[in-house]
């Protein structure tokens, strides 16, 4: 591990208090992830992957620890700070996908170049090629939500591409997709990592972890780090 | 490129309208409609304030009248040869004038009559204007120049008699000789200015009677002085600068602007309500909107940006509309609530609404129509940036 990690968890914990209960979805986790490395978050259903992948996409604040992103300590920002660091480093996959419903398909996509200043033109064009490398090329001017699961779900990676990313973060990106569309998405996911992309990823969909993607494999139980798997 | 990032904000803000159109006609309506009201009475208010002063400024220097037990008394041309003589008086001219009934349609109907030296006044320096046939000139006797509204109301033209009852109840008939145009002001349009001879017959004034005389100074800043010199030669005298009439004009509007601006304030408050509840209404959707534009890299700056525009948009769209409606309503003769507008419907029995738009009514006009739905946009988009992402995205 010579180059500075890209993400880097430390003793991280989250607490939610839900009407008056508290209930602790992750709990003082370490973890890095290298530069142009594949990071797999795996475990059961409410283990604290999703609050794992938040926290690193600088969407809520530890309630202890801290996360270092690219060498920045992220506690010391303001939300300010938050949406700039996002804004350069991180192309986020919801497991929702949270596409904005009416605004069509190009547009949804290119919606992260809008505040980067882009012009319309520049911004077409960069939507219109992410489209066609994910094969969506022929629903730039469709509706988000005239779209199936897969397609919408592609359609949520093209947006987090975008931009360019150095590191990407997806929640169960193969989640409730048929065979041919997990193929098609790991498919993505690898090229990226061959771009030198660094990822984040969360799954529980043994195929995913068989593929050979991710370097490291992460084990998620109650909210608590299980076990840690590099590859090789 | 900044302004392609302005640009492109707004253009998502437009796309934005569109996308969420329910919620934008939900705020365009109420809005548009508050406007609508609001800037027709406010041209109309403008257009009475502005008719009124018009009005002023051809008033003589110096009205005198005569007052016993309060009520205004017939002067004398005797009373007056001391104040003729007083300096700084360029001329004094005796005006008689009166009222008189009119039944149009079978409704009762209160007209003036005014009766002045044809020669010594011309309708410029009365404020008025003919707008058909001719002024009065020396030499005519019943002659008699009208309102266009009344000739109309009474079907009479130019060269046409009308016959009215005198003060003895007798017929008395006057040959209009001209017309003053109406849309000029509104209080011409009940007048009718014939000959002080006329006028005296038909009023029953003696010969040397008058009801007012117009005193002209030969220089109008001697208007307190030459007051103050009247009273002390007679003491009877009412004695109106035009100073004191054009402050009591504007005072009357200020005053009835204050109800205009009330009703006014109710109008716009309502539309700022609306606007409140339609936004919050849909702040949960909106609050996930801020939550996945945050996400994929805006800043809460962006945000804001983009909700200032949706609201600027709607806004200023909704004013302008509604000023355009607004004119044209009034350009239509304002059906329904002209009689609100001016208090006097049962006086005249037609009259054209005075309305002017000032520019600085129009600015405050789109001020009031656009701040509060910009703030009711932006507050809540600004609040909800303050907030965690993810907290945003769960709604
Ligand atoms: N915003 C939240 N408020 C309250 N509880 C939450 C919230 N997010 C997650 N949790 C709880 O935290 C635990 C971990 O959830 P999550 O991170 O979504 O797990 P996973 O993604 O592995 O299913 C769960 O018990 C879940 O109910
Ligand atoms: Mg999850």
């Amino acid at each position: 591990m010579n180059a500075k990690p890209a993400i880097i968890l430390e003793g991280v914990s989250k607490t939610y208090s839900i009407a008056k209960k508290e209930v602790n979805a992750l709990m003082n986790v370490t973890l890095e992830v290298s530069p142009g490395r594949c990071c797999m978050l795996v475990g059961p259903s409410g283990s604290g992957k999703t609050t794992l992948l938040n926290l690193a996409a600088l969407l809520t604040r530890p309630s202890a620890g801290r996360v270092v992103l690219f060498g920045k300590d992220t506690n010391s920002l303001g939300e300010y700070g938050l949406d700039r660091l996002r804004r350069q480093f991180i192309g986020v996959v919801f497991q929702a996908f949270n596409l904005l419903g009416g605004l069509n398909v190009l547009d949804n996509v290119t919606l992260p170049l809008v505040p980067r200043g882009m012009g319309p033109k520049e911004r077409k064009e960069a939507g219109m090629a992410t489209l066609e490398r994910l094969g969506l090329g022929g629903f730039a001017a469709l509706r988000a939500e005239q779209l199936s699961g897969g397609e919408q779900q592609r359609v949520a990676i093209a947006r987090a591409l975008v931009g360019d990313p150095s590191l990407m973060i997806a929640d169960e990106p193969t989640s409730n997709l048929d065979e041919e569309n997990v193929l098609a998405i790991l498919e993505i996911l690898a090229k990226l990592k061959e771009e030198g992309k660094t990822l984040l990823l969360s799954s529980h969909d043994a195929r995913v972890l068989e593929c050979g993607l991710a370097d490291t494999v992460v084990r998620l139980k109650n909210g608590a780090l299980q076990s840690f798997a590099a590859k090789g | 490129m900044r302004l392609a990032k302005h640009a492109g904000l707004f253009g998502l803000a437009a796309s934005n309208l569109v996308r969420y159109s329910h919620k934008t006609i939900a705020l365009f309506l109420p809005l548009c409609l508050a406007m609508t009201l609001a800037s027709a009475m406010t041209f109309v208010k403008d257009g009475l304030k502005k008719d009124a002063l018009l009005s002023t400024t051809n008033l003589p220097d110096i009205t005198l009248q005569r007052l016993l037990g309060g009520r205004l008394e017939r002067l004398k041309e005797e009373s007056l040869s001391k104040v003729s003589t007083l300096p700084g008086i360029a001329r004094l001219i005796p005006r008689v004038w009166g009222y008189f009934p009119l039944e149009i349609g079978g409704k009762p109907f209160v007209y003036t009559l005014v009766g002045i030296h044809p020669g010594l006044q011309d309708p410029k320096i009365m404020g008025l204007c003919v707008a058909y046939g001719r002024f009065l000139k020396p030499g005519d006797g019943n002659e008699a120049v009208i309102g266009s509204a009344l000739a109309r109301s009474l079907g009479v033209h130019v060269g046409e008699s009308i016959v009215l009852k005198d003060a003895l109840g007798n017929a008395y008939a006057f040959r209009v000789v001209g017309l003053f145009a109406t849309s000029v002001q509104i209080y011409a349009t009940d007048m009718l200015v014939t000959t002080i001879g006329a006028a005296r017959d038909f009023l029953g004034y003696g010969n040397g009677e008058m009801s007012d005389a117009l005193v002209y100074l030969e220089e109008a800043g001697l208007q307190d002085l030459v007051a103050k010199a009247i009273l002390s030669v007679d003491p009877g005298f009412r004695v109106l600068t035009r100073d004191t009439l054009t402050d009591a004009t504007k005072q009357a509007y200020s005053s009835r602007a204050g109800v205009f601006s009330l009703v006014w304030l109710v109008l716009l408050l309502t539309a700022a309500l609306v606007a409140w509840a339609q936004l919050s209404s849909i702040s949960l959707e909106q609050r996930k909107e801020v939550g996945i534009l945050r996400s994929v890299g805006w800043g809460i700056g962006d945000i804001i940006e983009l909700k200032l525009f949706e609201s600027l948009i709607v806004g200023v769209m909704a004013t302008a509309s509604g000023l355009f409606l607004g004119a044209g309503y009034l350009l239509l003769g304002a059906p329904l609530i002209k009689g609100y507008f001016i208090g006097w419907s049962s006086v005249f029995p037609e009259f054209p609404l005075p309305a002017y738009a000032a520019p600085e009514s129009v600015a405050l006009l789109f001020f009031t129509g656009v701040f509060p739905l910009v703030f009711a946009s932006v507050v809540p988009s600004w609040v909800a940036s303050s907030v965690e992402v993810d907290q945003c995205l769960r709604g």
